[in-house]
């Protein structure tokens, strides 16, 4: 920072350097100044003045022209080359030739004042100096902080750019079953798009769209990432996940800021698909020869509006049956305008997404848009997924024999047991907390899926069919699917009693470790024996495959009392 | 075209007329256009007229926010009037038709 000069004092005195050679000329003059209020610093030649003008620091400088050693041409010339800020040279000189007036001007003088002085001009001219000088300390000033301003934004989008791009960039979205596309505009909203696996394989895909654009964007989003990859790795539920989104977003941004967000997991092994879609474009699900068989409507408003009584996380579940793709995208997508100022929009995405090949169809769609765009940059992000939904069940890898197994420690006795009952289990996601609890007791990562995938079967059997009493024939049924979903959620949410145990017990048998797992619901219990005897591959309809599945992961099932409690033995 | 703004004022309504594209440029000449009708005591209702609106992103749908809590804090009714084609369009994406009386 330069010095700061004593014109910036409130009273506006001024330093003034005045050179002059002629003692009575100075000290007239001096005087004159003084008792304008201003303080002055004298010079008798133009050589005092520079080195004066150098120690002083003075707002403003009277010059002779006629001095010994430097004259005050000569002096001006070298002061404004050394001055960093505009600091008014004006000369005063007994030369009145216009010749003269116009050869101090050009050297770099502000004003030219003839002698003998008319200090009623000098006055005014002084007073028009210090406008000017205060003038331009202010536009310097200006000129400062809107430097400080745009180095400052600046920055903030260049800390916002790379937060987008590692949450974009992040893993999980080098899926085998995904392709993605994003296209960052200039101006306007962020959008983020993460996928992530949970224990049991399920594929979790978000794709969100935060009002503004920069950091506020990023910072919106930051909250959101990690909710999605820490609830979807523990395999919570769309729901829980959306509700969780949404009371942080309401509780973290001004009411002006929301995110539109497409939250959706995809279930390979039951080929199933769970959106919800609050402000989003509907994500589609195209079959492999091009036909829209699906559409998943934004049924609720984005993230981060309403409050926790009125959010709705109610989901969308839609299984598939022939090999297809779910494609999602953004809104910039369908907005984005060509020259014409057409948007893209939805008709010509359906229409590119009907004729062309299944192979082709993500790249078709990113070329379509490419040509409709032409050189014209979005106004808007552009975020493009797509997850292919093969129709072969995915089959899960059975665990190795128990014999075959390391140990991998001597690990000793141990249980805990959950209970649950009515109002709890309308709304609490019980098993990735249980999950949870399991891992801390360090049984080893390559085990999660599978005890994610027979606990969670197992409680769910406990719940639809033990207390909701939900008959799963149904599901087989043309449109059963849609019907057994609307029932669960009636039931469930009108359940106002009943209640599910789960106990996990590790003990070590003849050198092998050993997971008990037991469920027992208060249901009247059911006839296992015809469940039990089917076998996994013999079994080719969407209902009833959960228990051969969890059958084949285990050591053994048995079902005890009257149906309503089972109990199985994994090896760890 | 860059939004503009005409505000009628009869029997107790403000009828706030927006043309053009309302964005995230329109921020400023938002805010100013209800502030006046929200502190006047003799105005109970805020229509938003968006008839002419060419075009209205995720920013506006985030200043119509801000303008409801400000109007439910005023004790004021809030009426989006003319809503059609794109507009109407992404308020029913974003189900604003939820939150806002339409007129």
């Amino acid at each position: 920072m330069p010095p700061t000069s004593p014109a910036d004092h409130d009273n506006g005195s001024l330093k003034v350097l005045v050179a002059d050679d002629t003692q009575a000329n100075l000290l007239l003059i001096s005087k004159f100044i003084s008792r304008l209020g201003h303080t002055v610093i004298t010079a008798t030649n133009g050589l005092e003045a520079v080195d004066a003008f150098v120690r002083e620091n003075p707002d403003m400088v009277l010059m002779d022209v006629m001095m010994p050693v430097m004259d005050g041409l000569e002096a001006t010339a070298k002061i404004k080359a050394l001055s960093k800020n505009w600091v008014p040279v004006i000369i005063v000189s007994a030369k009145s030739h216009e010749q003269d007036q116009a050869k101090g001007l050009e050297i770099g003088a502000d004003d030219y004042l003839t002698k003998p002085i008319n200090f009623v001009i000098l006055e005014a001219k002084i007073n028009v100096m210090r406008r000017i000088a205060q003038m331009q300390r202010q536009l310097a000033e200006n000129a400062k902080q809107l430097e400080r301003y745009r180095d400052e934004a600046e920055e903030e989008q260049r800390i916002a750019d790379e937060l987008m791009k590692r949450l974009i960039h992040a893993e999980g979205l080098n899926d085998k079953m995904l392709q993605y596309w994003v296209s960052p505009a200039r101006r306007f909203s962020g959008d983020l798009v993460a996928a992530t696996r949970s224990r049991s394989n399920d594929l979790y895909v978000i794709l969100a769209d935060a009002t503004g654009h920069g950091l506020p964007a990023a910072l919106n989003l930051l909250p959101i990432t990690q909710i999605f990859y820490g609830m979807a790795e523990k395999g919570f539920s769309v729901s829980h996940i959306a509700e969780e989104m949404n009371r942080k977003i309401s509780a973290l941004t001004p009411s002006d800021r929301f995110v539109a967000a497409v939250i959706a997991c995809v279930n390979p092994r039951e080929k199933l698909i769970e959106v919800w879609n609050g402000g989003n474009p509907s994500p589609v699900f195209v079959t492999e020869d091009g036909q829209v068989t699906h559409q998943f409507a934004s049924r609720h408003l984005p993230l981060g509006i309403l409050n926790q009584q009125l959010f709705n996380s109610q989901t969308e579940i839609h299984p598939w049956d022939s090999a297809g793709r779910l494609v999602i995208c953004s809104d910039g997508l369908l907005e984005a305008e060509n020259a014409a100022g057409q948007a893209f929009g939805k008709a010509r995405f359906l229409q590119v997404l009907e004729h062309v090949t299944d192979r082709q169809r993500f790249i078709s769609l990113v070329a379509a848009l490419q040509e409709h765009l032409g050189n014209l940059a979005a106004h808007d992000d552009i975020s493009l997924v797509m997850v292919s939904c093969p129709a072969e069940k995915e089959e899960i890898s059975l665990p190795e024999t128990a014999s075959g197994r390391t140990k991998t420690m001597n690990a000793g006795h141990w249980s805990f047991t959950f209970g649950i009952s009515a109002p709890e289990l309308r709304h609490v996601d019980l098993i990735p907390l249980l999950l949870h609890n399991l891992e801390a007791m360090e049984l080893g990562k390559e085990h999660s899926s599978h005890l994610f995938l027979i606990i969670s079967e197992l409680f769910n059997n406990a719940l639809d069919h033990g207390l909701l009493r939900l008959d799963s024939t149904l599901k087989s049924q043309l449109d059963g699917f849609d019907r057994y979903i609307t029932l669960r959620q009636e039931r469930l949410r009108a359940l106002s009693e009943g209640e599910i145990e789960i106990q996990l017990e590790h003990f070590t048998l003849e050198g092998k470790r050993l997971l008990r797992i037991r469920v027992k619901d208060s249901g009247p219990g059911f006839d296992y024996h015809a469940v039990l005897d089917r076998s996994l591959d013999n079994n080719t309809t969407p209902a009833g495959r959960g228990i051969p599945l969890v059958k084949s992961l285990c050591i053994d099932m048995r079902y005890d009392g009257k149906g309503n409690e089972v109990v199985v033995h994994y090896a760890l | 075209m860059a939004l503009q703004i005409n505000t009628h004022i009869s029997e107790g309504t403000a009828r706030i007329v927006l043309n053009g594209r309302f964005d995230f440029n329109s921020q400023r000449l938002f805010r100013s256009s209800y502030d006046t009708p929200l502190g006047d005591a003799s105005i109970h209702t805020l229509e938003i007229d968006l008839g002419d609106v060419e075009y209205l992103d995720s920013s506006a749908l985030g200043m119509l926010l801000l303008l409801k809590e400000r109007a439910a804090a005023a004790k004021k009714e809030l009426v989006l009037a003319n809503c059609r084609g794109t507009v109407m369009q992404v308020l029913e994406v974003a189900n604003f038709n939820r939150l806002f009386t339409m007129k």
